[in-house]
């Protein structure tokens, strides 16, 4: 009797929810592109030219989803010749989480999303002239991705296992027990 | 009917010194000296507000000459490349219509190698266009402190040396020799850079 309820009860514990987490390429399609900035295949390219002081791409009515949780992106910058000073940014709700300048060419960022679940907020990228009279600095941003905490599906190996332990119950096990 | 004249004569030169007081304190007059050589710019990383639409950033100066500012320095943007942007914080405008920022000295004093505290600049650029300024720097000049000499004697009471200071500096410099029997025979004019 023991052995049986031990079986069970690891059958259903096997069961119980687990938090999976799915990260998804963002959509971008409600995101806007400032003239010098293009958007293809979920790469968001960011080119200086000798007219504006600032490209963005930004969506400033973005719906944070009930489940959602990180974003994360990668980033390139490479400064002009003779250039000096331009800078990527990240900006939510308009303020600054990441600023990336002459030292660093390309890196990693994550921004947690779910404090805003269900919330309209403002996501941006930008590229920034700083002053000088230079241009040609050029920054990508790709694998823009979403992850959210997604309901729990029992693998098929846990059915197996739950299954199989329905069916001993039912035959060997209550053969021997009753 | 004479002292009607008078009277009114008298309110009309009123008048007339009422407006010209109004005139003077509607505008800034700029009486200081122009010391944009004399001090060096620095500013922070010029950063672009995507709500108002604003480039920004802090600026300083440095006060690059031997002589001592006073209080405030002003700072008049005397151009804009962008027809469309303008200052969007000015502390003032001159009367010329030049908006201006004005750096007030927490000591009433810029002394040489000194530094200002920083300003937020503000450009309001609603076409997003890049563009160039120049910038014009007033300050009043601490002026110099008139020269002063000093004597000192010997134990006969001789002059053996005068020195002229102007504030703390000494301006020059006279050593006096005497001979045996008091004849002063020689001076040594010492003047400082």
């Amino acid at each position: 009797m023991k052995s049986v309820l031990t079986v069970f009860l690891v059958c259903v514990a096997c069961l119980l929810p687990v938090n999976a987490a799915v990260s998804a390429p963002l959509d971008l399609s409600t995101f806007t592109a400032d003239p010098g900035v293009t958007e293809s295949g979920g790469v968001v390219g960011f080119e200086e030219d000798f007219i504006y002081t600032a490209w963005y791409f930004y969506d400033d009515n973005f719906l944070v989803g009930d489940d959602a949780s990180i974003l994360s992106f990668d980033y390139d910058f490479q400064l002009g010749p003779s250039d000096a000073d331009d800078f990527l940014r990240f900006d939510f709700n308009f303020t600054p989480e990441l600023v990336v300048d002459t030292n660093i060419t390309g890196g990693s960022f994550e921004f947690d999303l779910s404090p805003y679940r269900g919330t309209e907020v403002s996501l941006a990228w930008g590229l920034i002239w700083n002053g000088d009279s230079e241009a040609g600095t050029s920054a990508s941003v790709y694998n823009i991705d979403l992850t959210t905490s997604s309901i729990p599906i029992p693998e098929p190996s846990t059915i197996v296992l739950f299954g199989s332990g329905l069916i001993w119950f039912f035959g060997y096990g209550r053969k021997k027990l009753f | 009917m004479i002292t009607r004249n008078k009277a009114g004569i008298d309110l009309a030169i009123m008048g007339v010194l009422v407006v010209c007081l109004l005139l003077g304190f509607s505008s800034i007059s700029f009486a200081e000296t122009d010391v944009t050589d004399k001090v060096q710019f620095e500013r922070s990383m010029m950063n672009f507000d995507r709500r108002t639409s604003t480039n920004y950033f802090d600026a300083w100066y440095t006060n690059i000459s031997g002589e001592i500012f006073l209080s405030p320095i002003k700072a008049v943007i005397a151009s804009i490349s962008e027809p469309s942007m303008s200052v969007a914080n000015a502390d003032g405008y001159t009367s010329e219509g030049k908006p201006y920022f004005e750096y007030a000295l927490s000591s009433g004093r810029l002394l040489s190698d000194e530094n200002t505290d920083s300003k937020q600049w503000i450009f309001a650029n609603p076409e997003r266009r890049r563009f160039s300024y120049t910038v014009a720097v007033f300050a009043d000049l601490e002026q110099a402190a008139p020269p002063v000499s000093i004597y000192e004697y010997d134990a006969m009471g001789r002059i053996e040396r005068v020195i002229g200071k102007s504030g703390e500096n000494i301006v020059y410099e006279i050593e006096y020799e005497y001979d045996h029997i008091g004849n002063r025979i020689t001076h040594r004019v010492t003047t400082a850079q």
